[in-house]
């Protein structure tokens, strides 16, 4: 607590490195994984594919990564790009196949009735499929985004850990005060984007929310 | 109009749901089509709006082929109405009434303003719109489906066993609103259920669906009661089909017998032998109950006119059938019957006898037919 | 689909954009390298263990104190990822040690004498990578006992531990196991005949863990940095190496060639000529356990107590 409160500057800097690292895949992950979700959720062999090509990108060793990166994308080695780009891809991984089976959720009864009313494949798609599938999709992406809390700690590799640097550097000298700091810091970030992922659940969706008769 | 010709669906692991089908559904009639579970009678509706396709022979609504209409067109033209609604969880009751027409083109202000009087013609208060269908009852959600499937003014409405979830009181209301509803807008129905007695109070005519796919039979209601093409069909209707026949024959014309009726304050000066019964009336002429001698001395005695009077049985309506005539005689506690009209004041009792004489003259009068 | 819920989306996809360009904005992180020719400023790196921030710090603060503009990249993992760093210019100055840094350019050289191993060093560096004057500290890996085991079977240097073989519990990072100055090495030179069975892999470098496994008797013997505060805090015995097993692990600047200036090199050299071994430990220590300071903070200390808070030539 003590070293927490002394070092509230670099506190506040860590922090916001961590949560650039955190979200920014978060929010490129989604923008991968929805519509590449929807488009092999019907097809069981094209999302046994994709599921198992995932899993694969999920096990390639971040430091593998950091060093191939550079010679594909147009980063040097220590840019955060590196981080950010590693930690898409694993989270667009985990939510591609958190995506079809949150579209699983949804009722048969009413997927149905929305095609016999006269909704096109797209249609039931975007204003019926997706909308019902978000109470699940936002519970699966709580669980990756507090994942990726902890995984910005790959950008350790490269000198840019955010808050895991307080773990490394405390381990390193002795200093259990900085570790405990470090715990606090990233336990207080975790519970904060929890909330306000679930939050932003309910905020759009109106319906979970009403009393049932 | 809507053909079947020759239709035919087959599973690939063999199973055949539906057996060369053959048959028509007049334009502005209720279709029934019945039978016990897996007997094609959804698989066969669900061929004319193309959620099935089938593996031999056509389906034409109104002359063409929906093969050859494109299915989200040819859905946006067909109301559909489900069992529990298949309502959309996530959009407010109005938002759901209005998809149709909004998905057509309609603005979604124009949509909504119709569906608030849809919402009344189905019987609900349109305040109900800006709720979620979760905030519902089960009988509302049922009525919000029907104005759904009403709402683009479709031609044609498809019903899938839509009041089979719901409780037997509640399904005799939405049943009494359906036909109100037909009376009104004649619409071409097709309707299944799998409750014989819905198929025969509803339809103008019924299909009878066995098991396999195959068509048993294809009539109107009476006939279907009073002549079942075979073994199949009369064990499905089941027992009690004479009984049930009787909902076709009017009660209007029926004698009654006079019916002297007490009030409450004569009750303790009656003298009234063993099996002997009174009517009790209220003072605007409504049935209260019957009471027989031990009731007159239950009321000597000082107990309650409620505890003392014997419930009636089934009142015969004005409008009511030799059905309802037979049953008011039969639940009576005396074997009279009560008849009312229709402030609901006594009109005269009904004897069983009179309705059996009243069934023979009308058969005589419209002769069975016999094949 | 109501009005609400596309506002959503809309607001959605403003916050991406501008997370997206908060983070791009901060570190460029799609710059491609760019060579400056501005030989007056400098990236500093360090890699990621305390002695190495402190000393990229001295660097770096000195530096600053003579006119340079330094950036600074800390705590980058290992050897491989920042000697790329260097090579494509995203930092341009490193402090390295002679002798692993040899074996990385050279994995063969079988040169163990001090000077030599300089000499090879600067031969087998590749075009692009230069070292300055080494310092005089040295921080290599030892064979590092407990007071109580040094005093219990007599031990002065390796070789007296040799007899001992097959009691011995080595900890040390795995590579260690594999590694021609490890194992190998050790059994080569001194007869220290250690079995992989015996053989326990702790991977904090010396750190913590291996200090507490050999406290708590886990271990016989582990491999600790020279310069590590836990050896005169736990009175441990380092056993001399007078065959030089371990390479000599002087400190010294690793720069980019295309930052090397005259300037540059007469202020590090300077500041190296007073990085002794005793210096180093005490620095070490001065940032360990809680009541430690941040090692920027003790780089500070150093250079203002050597000096070297005021530019060079003003002295």
């Amino acid at each position: 607590m003590h070293y927490l409160l002394t070092h509230l500057d670099n506190a506040w800097a860590l922090t916001l490195i961590h949560l650039r690292l955190a979200l920014i895949p978060i929010v490129l992950g989604l923008l991968i994984a929805v519509p590449l979700g929807s488009l092999v959720w019907r097809h069981t062999a094209l999302r046994r594919f994709t599921t198992f090509t995932a899993s694969i990108i999920f096990t390639i060793p971040s430091l593998a990564l950091f060093v191939v990166l550079p010679l594909i994308i147009p980063t040097r080695i220590l840019d955060e790009a590196n981080v950010i780009v590693a930690l898409t891809l694993y989270t667009a991984a985990l939510l591609v196949r958190a995506v079809p089976e949150a579209l699983d959720a949804v009722p048969g009864a009413v997927r149905d009735a929305a095609e016999a009313v006269g909704y096109t494949k797209l249609g039931q798609l975007l204003k019926i499929e997706l909308p019902l599938s978000l109470p699940v999709l936002v519970a699966g992406l709580r669980v990756v985004a507090v994942t990726n809390i902890s995984m910005v700690a790959v950008g350790s590799v490269i000198g840019i850990g955010g808050l895991g640097t307080w773990f490394t550097e405390g381990y390193q000298s002795d200093k259990s005060d900085q570790i405990v700091a470090g715990i606090i810091a990233i336990f207080v970030l975790a519970v904060l984007i929890d909330v306000a992922i679930l939050l932003a659940g309910r905020l759009i969706t109106p319906w979970a929310r009403v009393r049932v008769t | 109009m809507i053909t079947f010709t020759d239709v035919t669906k087959r599973y690939p692991d063999g199973t055949v749901a539906v057996d060369g089908l053959t048959l028509e559904v007049p334009a502005g009639s209720l279709t029934v089509f019945v039978g016990p579970s897996g007997c094609g009678k959804t698989t066969s509706m669900r061929m004319i709006n193309r959620m099935v396709e089938p593996t031999a022979g056509t389906v034409t609504v109104d002359g063409r082929d929906v093969s050859t209409v494109d299915p989200v067109k040819l859905r946006l033209g067909i109301g559909y109405v489900i069992q529990s609604g298949g309502l959309m969880p996530h959009q407010r009751v109005i938002d759901n009434v209005a998809c149709v027409p909004v998905l057509t083109g309609v603005s979604r202000r124009a949509a909504r303003q119709a569906a608030y009087g849809l919402l009344e013609r189905v019987g609900l208060d349109p305040k109900l719109g800006q709720r979620y269908p979760a905030q519902l009852s089960g009988g509302q959600q049922q009525r919000v489906g029907v104005a759904r499937a009403l709402a683009a003014d479709p031609p044609i409405l498809l019903m899938d066993e839509p009041f089979s979830a719901v409780d037997p009181v509640v399904r005799e209301e939405l049943q009494a609103e359906m036909l109100r509803l037909q009376s009104e807008l004649h619409k071409t129905i097709v309707f299944v259920t799998h409750d014989i007695d819905e198929a025969v109070k509803l339809g103008d005519a019924v299909a009878v669906f066995g098991r396999g796919g195959g068509l048993q039979q294809y009539d109107a209601p009476a006939r279907l009661l009073s002549n079942p093409a075979n073994e199949f069909v009369s064990e499905f209707i089941g027992d009690d089909r004479g009984y049930r026949g009787l909902q076709f024959f009017t009660a209007t014309g029926l004698e009654l017998q006079p019916l002297s009726a007490v009030s409450e304050q004569e009750i303790d000066a009656l003298e009234l032998a063993p099996g002997d019964w009174r009517l009790i009336c209220r003072d605007d002429g409504t049935p209260f109950g019957w009471i027989n001698a031990d009731g007159v001395q239950a009321h000597r005695d000082g107990n309650t006119l409620y505890d003392s009077v014997t419930a009636g049985g089934s009142l015969l309506h004005a409008d009511g059938t030799l059905r309802t005539a037979l049953d008011a005689a039969l639940s009576s506690p005396s074997g009279i019957g009560v008849a009312v009209d229709d402030t609901g004041a006594v009109l005269g009792g009904v004897l069983a006898d009179e309705v059996i004489e009243a069934l023979d003259a009308q058969r005589r009068v419209a002769p069975a037919e016999t094949d | 689909m109501s009005p609400r819920w596309r506002r959503g989306r809309f607001t959605a996809a403003i916050l991406a954009v501008t997370l997206i360009a908060a983070g791009c904005g901060s570190s460029n992180p799609l710059g491609g390298g760019t060579v400056s020719g501005d030989l007056k400023s400098v990236v500093v790196g360090s890699a990621d263990f305390p002695e190495s921030k402190i000393v990229a710090e001295i660097y770096a603060h000195a530096l600053e104190v003579n006119g340079f503009t330094v950036g600074r990249q800390f705590g980058i993992g290992s050897r491989e990822t920042y000697i790329p760093a260097l090579r494509d210019h995203s930092i341009d100055l490193v402090p390295e040690y002679i002798g692993n840094l040899l074996q990385y350019f050279d994995p063969k050289s079988t040169v163990t004498e001090p000077d030599q191993v300089e000499l090879a060093l600067l031969r087998a560096l590749p075009g692009d990578l230069m070292i300055l004057t080494p310092a005089p500290a040295n921080d290599t890996d030892t064979v590092t006992v407990t007071e109580a085991t040094a005093a219990k079977w007599k031990l002065v240097s390796i070789a007296d531990l040799a007899p001992h073989s097959a009691e011995v519990k080595f900890g040390a990072p795995s590579e260690f196991l594999n590694r021609s100055v490890g194992l190998a090495g050790l059994k080569a030179n001194y007869g220290l005949n250690i079995s992989a069975d015996n053989f326990v892999a702790i991977s904090d470098g010396g750190g913590p863990a291996t200090v507490r496994s050999l406290v708590n008797g886990t271990v016989t013997a582990a491999n600790i940095f020279s310069t590590s505060p836990a050896i005169p805090q736990n009175k441990f015995v380092v056993l001399t190496d007078p065959k030089n097993n371990f390479l000599p692990g002087n400190v010294v600047p690793l720069v980019s060639s295309q930052k090397m200036s005259e300037t540059l090199k007469s202020v590090l050299d300077a500041v190296s000529a007073k990085l002794t071994t005793p210096g180093l430990t005490q620095l070490n220590a001065a940032v360990s356990g809680n009541s430690g300071v941040d090692p920027d903070q003790a780089a500070r200390t150093w250079l203002q107590d050597n000096g070297f808070d005021t530019p060079i030539g003003s002295r």
